[in-house]
């Protein structure tokens, strides 16, 4: 007898049929024997994959746990990247780390990003600015059209740029330390002016603040006139630049100063 | 009926190891056959569906083979009433076939080969009530006692062995009545 037959048995003994029933007895026998006695099926994919391997019920854990982290790794790195390159555009990085940053874009990325050298205010873009006008300024100056054109500032003075105007001046050229020379606007006369009243007690420091201004005049002059004209100076300039050396020479201020004007008289002559 | 193998089995509690591809060589067959005898859709692929379910468990099975099995019906059988309560939802649609017609006059031969065959074992337990039929079932293909049972289905021993001896009795009087025909 078999082991389901004692099932079996079990079953009509504890319903008080004890085994009498033979018809019964088969015909249980015969449900084991079309449902028990079947061949192991085929694991589906799924499945033959999880029981490859001996896989143990431990190990059945990992897979899922590994992948959710590999999830989680990912997304982490996304975000560490996309913060990294926000910090990086917003130029807020240590020098080290926004120098190579910058190094890396120039060379492999579609974009530039700021080096540290960027990290400096606006004013020191603008004297970068300058500094590149003023090689252009140095080819202009022979054209001797300086300060034709007010709105163009001097690169050297951009800090002092930013001081309000008043009609439409900087406030050198209000209290008449800049030098319209040459100029044929309003500028000359307003020189003149100051010229006429006595206003000559500049020390030599003013002298060289003028200098500069001069410089700088000529500069943003010169960017203007280079690309209007390049034509040979106009007698009114030539005025101008002698007006000037007069001006100088009446001064009687330091003679470092006086050089300067000379020095720029001369200068345009050759021109 | 051969138990589980007593290396594949460790009764030790939680966290024995078990070798999942030995629990699935030796039980698919039963819980196969109690699909097929319930009577469900797509045997096969429940089947996979359950051990895709017990794998990861095994190592919190308690209880050594008395357990495994325990808990290997437990699903099965959990997955057979989900699917009876579907069907009772969105009863399934087929097309008609003459051949499984119940109200045409049976030939000579297939009366014959009814009663020699298993259709005549599952007709008569179709007769039966779902928990008397899914008792009897479980007892007999799955090999579980009246406790094992209970705690399948989820009652007391009592009831459970009142539902086999109601069922057992039902059949007797309907083969009975099949003899007095």
């Amino acid at each position: 007898m078999t082991e389901v037959s004692v099932r079996v048995r079990e079953m009509l003994e504890e319903s008080g049929m004890s085994g009498t029933d033979q018809e019964l007895l088969e015909l249980l026998v015969g449900l084991e024997q079309q449902y028990v006695d079947i061949p192991v099926p085929e694991p589906g994919p799924q499945l033959a994959t999880l029981l490859g391997g001996g896989v143990t019920g431990s190990s059945m854990v990992r897979p899922l746990l590994g992948g959710r982290r590999g999830v989680v790794a990912a997304g982490a790195l996304a975000l560490s990247g996309l913060l990294t390159t926000g910090v990086a555009a917003a130029n807020e990085l240590p020098p080290p780390a926004q120098r190579w940053i910058a190094e890396f874009s120039e060379r492999f990325l579609p974009f530039d990003l700021p080096g540290p050298e960027d990290r400096a205010s606006g004013a020191g873009k603008h004297r970068r600015d300058a500094d590149d006008r003023g090689s252009l300024d140095s080819r202009a100056d022979s054209d001797g059209d300086r300060d034709d054109h007010p709105a163009a500032e001097p690169p050297d003075h951009a800090s002092r740029s930013r001081l309000p105007k008043v009609s439409g001046r900087t406030p050198l050229q209000e209290t008449g330390n800049v030098s319209d020379d040459g100029g044929s606007d309003g500028g000359d006369s307003d020189a003149r002016e100051d010229a006429s009243e006595g206003n000559q007690e500049r020390t030599g420091k003013e002298r060289a603040r003028r200098s500069d201004s001069d410089e700088g005049d000529e500069g943003s002059a010169s960017k203007v006139s280079g690309e209007e004209t390049t034509s040979v100076p106009t007698s009114s300039d030539e005025s101008g630049d002698s007006e000037d050396a007069e001006e100088s020479g009446d001064d009687q201020s330091t003679e470092a100063g006086d050089a300067e004007d000379s020095h720029d008289t001369e200068a345009s002559r050759d021109r | 009926m051969a138990g589980l193998d007593d290396t594949a089995v460790e009764a030790g509690g939680p966290g024995a190891t078990l070798d999942a591809e030995a629990v699935y060589r030796q039980l698919a067959p039963q819980v196969l056959g109690y699909l097929r005898a319930r009577g469900v859709e797509d045997p096969e692929g429940l089947t996979d569906e359950v051990f895709l379910a017990v794998i990861p468990r095994l190592v919190a099975v308690s209880g050594g083979e008395s357990g495994l099995r325990t808990l290997v019906f437990s699903v099965a059988h959990a997955r057979v009433v989900d699917e009876h309560r579907r069907r009772k939802r969105r009863p399934v649609q087929t097309a008609y076939e003459p051949d499984l017609d119940p109200r045409l006059e049976e030939s000579a031969e297939s009366a014959a080969l009814d009663r020699v065959g298993g259709t005549r074992v599952d007709q008569l337990l179709a007769e039966l009530g779902e928990d008397q039929r899914a008792v009897i079932m479980l007892r007999v293909i799955a090999d579980l006692s009246l406790e094992q049972t209970a705690q399948v289905v989820g009652r007391s021993v009592g009831a459970v062995k009142q539902l086999q001896r109601r069922g057992l009795l039902r059949l007797r009087e309907l083969m009975r009545g099949e003899g007095g025909r």
